[in-house]
């Protein structure tokens, strides 16, 4: 049982607490209600940018990480299509220190064209490092484009190419950061060894005056219902062929997302699933295997991806996934497969919230979600999922006419 | 609310003067040769960590550690591989092997509820391995197929050379692995290695997590089953090569952005002057604001990231600087970083520099040392290396008053320029 209190400031902004009086460490995590998804597609890449311009200095203090330091602190943030998410972590005596930063940051950025002018460099090496110079780095960029037609996941969150972060101006980081950035968008959490009334006492004395921005109502383009099989082919310069094949599904707020989701841990979670079992180990037509979800607020999608053996068409291997699907749909789910899936999803629940920093993420992540009191009921939302549900949810999600294909040809 | 913040006023700082490392019980388990329990913190998980000597320094083949670590929950005498992961998933349980250079450690991590059953199959796994030929051809042929993905990547190219070039080819810790060693090991290759060294005598055990007395019992109980032998393990009589300084480039065709290693072999933590070239390293390129990432990173916009690190084996150490950077920068990076080093060299560190450091090292100890599968994690890095609680205080204790005269005799000592080799993976 993870306990918290939570408290609502004048200015909209959201405060979880989390007394953990095991540890002498405190973690401080803002989430603000921004992601790619909320970028124009004409100007990819600026929400995970802007998170690079947070650390560059705010109205009052010219750098971020040089005090956290000095207070034995470190810090770091993650931009999804969803959100946007900031963490410190440091010793609780100086969490001070911490909500100075946060609260300056948050009142106002200090707006440096030579900030910006560095940090798009820097994503753009980071774009290289991940995107161009790895092989199957550009994977996601084809896929995503594939799948979605309307909606903003169609882009991956680093951007659509690097002309794009090269074109972003200081006016657009000023326009985003009054848009997004203001107490009513943000959701903060505290979590460790520290007392909940004297967090709540700091916590107004730093961010109550922060005023509260305009409240816009978000707008945007949902996908229609997919009616026909996609395919696309590209070639690049990697060593073998693969395979990645979406379907979309319930985004997070759904009660059917759990059943939805189980459908990838069926398939996939564990070396005794079927992927690994048939595909990689039995048939030996993939190198490796896997089904994944995206997670994503707004409908995401379920992925099965592989690499294939050498020789091994890309009609085979499709044929090959399709059969565990049309067995699955066939012959169900044994009693003791669902709990053995059910009880590693709760092992991997209880392990990812063992520290403090991911409890407070989590805590935040929830309260977004409308429902905080997953943190402690989430797995047995998975847990009361039946057979027959996760069935229904792959009859529902996962046909040819809804799946987006991707074949991604060795040209070695 | 209070209308007269002043935001400009830095927060007033209290930092610890000692960092609390809590020591680990010292079990008696079957014939271990060490074992402990560290018992904290609030969640009824329990993580156990198998330290064995198994790594490539005991290997009598080249690869034969790091196959035997793969095929070791892939069939034993009873239980086909399929039966195996179905029974780790079933429990939730995670049975994960690491083959480093020295040890192999797997470490087991479970909920409480099914811990008998997963220590059960865990020991099973390690007396009775059977290393089927099927299993040995999936591993190897998955093995070569992703070392081929590795062979495109400027980074996994630089690395490999690194070590190749510190350690020399004819060493356990420099080789690098190849088609031609992965198609030679056989099914006895592997069960000859398990027998020389997967045993109680040669194994220290370390169990983490809130741990009730009971559970200690069916711990220590399911442990002791580990098999027993007199016979001690044969480490490789391999010599280390003379080091050499050398600039090496490595072509690679089409790379967008260079992979550069900048390093040399260097002084143990069990050497005296450890901790104070530990805070060096750290100023140098061992955090977020250190100069290598303030310069290459934050001024010039060259790279994503760029780290220096030090890196301890039983019978080596050794210092390096990694990077990966747009192919067109790749020498001025180069230059950037020989630079920041002799700038250590030539000038002292500033009482501020070193003063937010010091804060920054020990809230890092601090967090490294926080709930019980941490402790337990710190409390291997000083007890295999024969070292105790006390170094670790000590090193506080040297954070806390180590001065720039110090670390500039370091530098000058340890990372001279002309000392340090350098890989640079690139577009020619």
């Amino acid at each position: 049982m993870i306990e918290y209190k939570k408290y609502t400031l004048e200015n909209g902004l959201r405060l979880l607490v989390h007394e953990d009086d095991s540890t002498p460490m405190a973690a401080v995590n803002i989430l603000y209600d921004v992601g790619s998804k909320d970028e124009s597609e004409a100007k990819t890449g600026f929400a995970h940018l802007f998170e690079h311009l947070m650390f560059e200095g705010s109205s009052n203090i010219p750098d971020f990480d040089g005090p956290l330091q000095r207070a034995g602190g470190e810090s770091n943030a993650f931009t999804s299509s969803d959100i946007t998410n900031y963490y410190d972590v440091l010793p609780a005596n100086n969490l001070d220190t911490a909500l100075w930063l946060e609260s300056d940051r948050m009142l106002s950025l200090n707006f440096s064209e030579e900030a910006l002018a560095v940090q798009k460099k820097v994503v753009s090496e980071e774009f290289k490092q991940r995107n161009l110079n790895q092989p199957y780095g550009d994977v996601w960029h084809h896929l995503m484009a594939l799948t979605y037609e309307n909606h903003p996941y169609k882009w991956p969150v680093i951007g659509k190419n690097l002309d794009h972060i090269e074109a972003f101006e200081l006016q657009d980081v000023k326009d985003f950061f009054f848009k997004h950035y203001r107490p009513q968008h943000a959701i903060m959490c505290i979590s460790g060894g520290v007392n909940a009334d004297e967090v709540f006492e700091k916590v107004n004395k730093w961010f109550g005056a922060i005023p509260k921005g305009e409240t816009y109502s978000r707008n945007v383009p949902q996908e229609n219902m997919q009616s026909a099989y996609r395919i696309k082919k590209v070639e690049s310069d990697v060593p073998m062929d693969a395979i990645y094949m979406t379907f979309k599904m319930p985004g997070r707020r759904d009660d059917a997302f759990y059943a939805a989701d189980m459908i990838s841990d069926i398939l996939s979670a564990g070396s005794s699933s079927r992927f690994n079992q048939k595909l990689v180990k039995e048939s030996k037509l993939f190198v490796e295997a896997h089904a994944y979800i995206t997670s994503n607020i707004d409908p995401g999608i379920l992925v099965m991806e592989g690499k294939l053996h050498n020789g091994v068409s890309f009609e085979e291997a499709e044929n090959a996934i399709w059969k565990i699907v049309e067995e699955l749909r066939t012959d169900g789910i044994a009693d003791r497969e669902l709990q053995k899936v059910k009880n590693k999803i709760e092992s991997h629940i209880r392990f990812s919230q063992s520290g403090i920093l991911n409890r407070a993420m989590d805590l935040c992540y929830f309260e977004l979600l409308g429902d905080i009191e997953l943190i402690n009921t989430e797995a047995d939302k998975y847990g009361s999922v039946s057979a027959d549900e996760i069935i229904e949810a792959l009859n529902k999600y996962v046909q040819k006419d809804k799946a987006s294909v991707l074949h991604y040809k060795s040209n070695q | 609310m209070s209308l007269t913040l002043d935001r400009t006023l830095v927060p007033d700082l209290q930092m610890a003067e000692t960092v609390p490392l809590r020591e680990a019980e010292k079990l008696a388990i079957g014939n271990f040769s060490q074992a402990y329990l560290v018992n904290a913190g609030k969640n009824d998980l329990i993580k156990i960590d198998l330290i064995f000597k198994a790594g490539r320094k005991y290997e009598s083949k080249r690869l034969q550690s790091l196959l035997t670590a793969r095929l070791l929950r892939e069939g034993t005498s009873e239980k086909s591989a399929a039966e195996i992961a179905e029974l780790l998933d079933f429990y939730g349980a995670s049975f994960k092997i690491r083959p480093g250079l020295d040890h192999v450690t797997i470490s087991v991590f479970s909920m409480r509820k099914y811990i008998r059953e997963v220590l059960n199959l865990s020991v099973h796994l390690i007396n009775d391995a059977s290393f089927p030929q099927n299993e040995l051809d999936i591993v190897r042929d998955n093995a070569l197929q992703k070392l081929e993905v590795n062979l495109q990547k400027t980074k996994y190219l630089a690395s490999r050379a690194f070590r190749l070039h510190l350690f020399g080819d004819g060493h356990h810790y420099g080789y690098a692995d190849d088609v031609a060693e992965y198609n030679s090991i056989q099914t006895t290759d592997l069960q000859s290695h398990k027998a020389a060294t997967l045993f109680a005598e040669n194994a220290s055990v370390f169990i983490s997590g809130k741990i009730a007395a009971e559970t200690i019992e069916i711990i220590k109980d399911e442990l002791s089953k580990i098999r027993s032998q007199k016979d001690e393990v044969h480490p490789s009589k391999a010599t280390l090569k003379t080091y050499q300084t050398d600039r090496i480039i490595l072509p690679k065709e089409g790379a967008i952005q260079a992979a550069i290693r900048v390093g040399k072999p260097i002084i143990s933590k069990r050497h005296a002057d450890y901790p104070k070239l530990s805070i060096l390293n750290t100023i140098l390129g061992g955090y977020f604001g250190s100069r290598l990432m303030s310069n290459i990173r934050e001024e010039k916009g060259y790279t994503y990231g760029i780290y220096s690190t030090l890196v301890n084996l039983q019978d080596a150490a050794y210092f390096a600087i990694g990077t990966e950077v747009n192919v067109d920068v790749a020498d001025d990076a180069h230059a950037e970083i020989m630079k920041e080093i002799q700038r250590l060299i030539d000038e002292p560190v500033s009482a501020d520099e070193l003063n937010l450091v010091r804060n920054y090292l020990i809230g890092g100890l601090m967090q490294s040392v926080d709930g019980a599968f941490r402790t337990s994690s710190a409390l291997q890095s000083l007890y295999l290396f024969d070292l105790n609680t006390q170094y670790f205080h000590d090193f506080v204790d040297t954070i806390r008053q180590v001065s720039s005269g110090d670390l500039q005799e370091m530098a000058a000592k340890y990372l001279s320029p002309e000392t340090l080799s350098t890989i640079i993976a690139r577009n020619e």
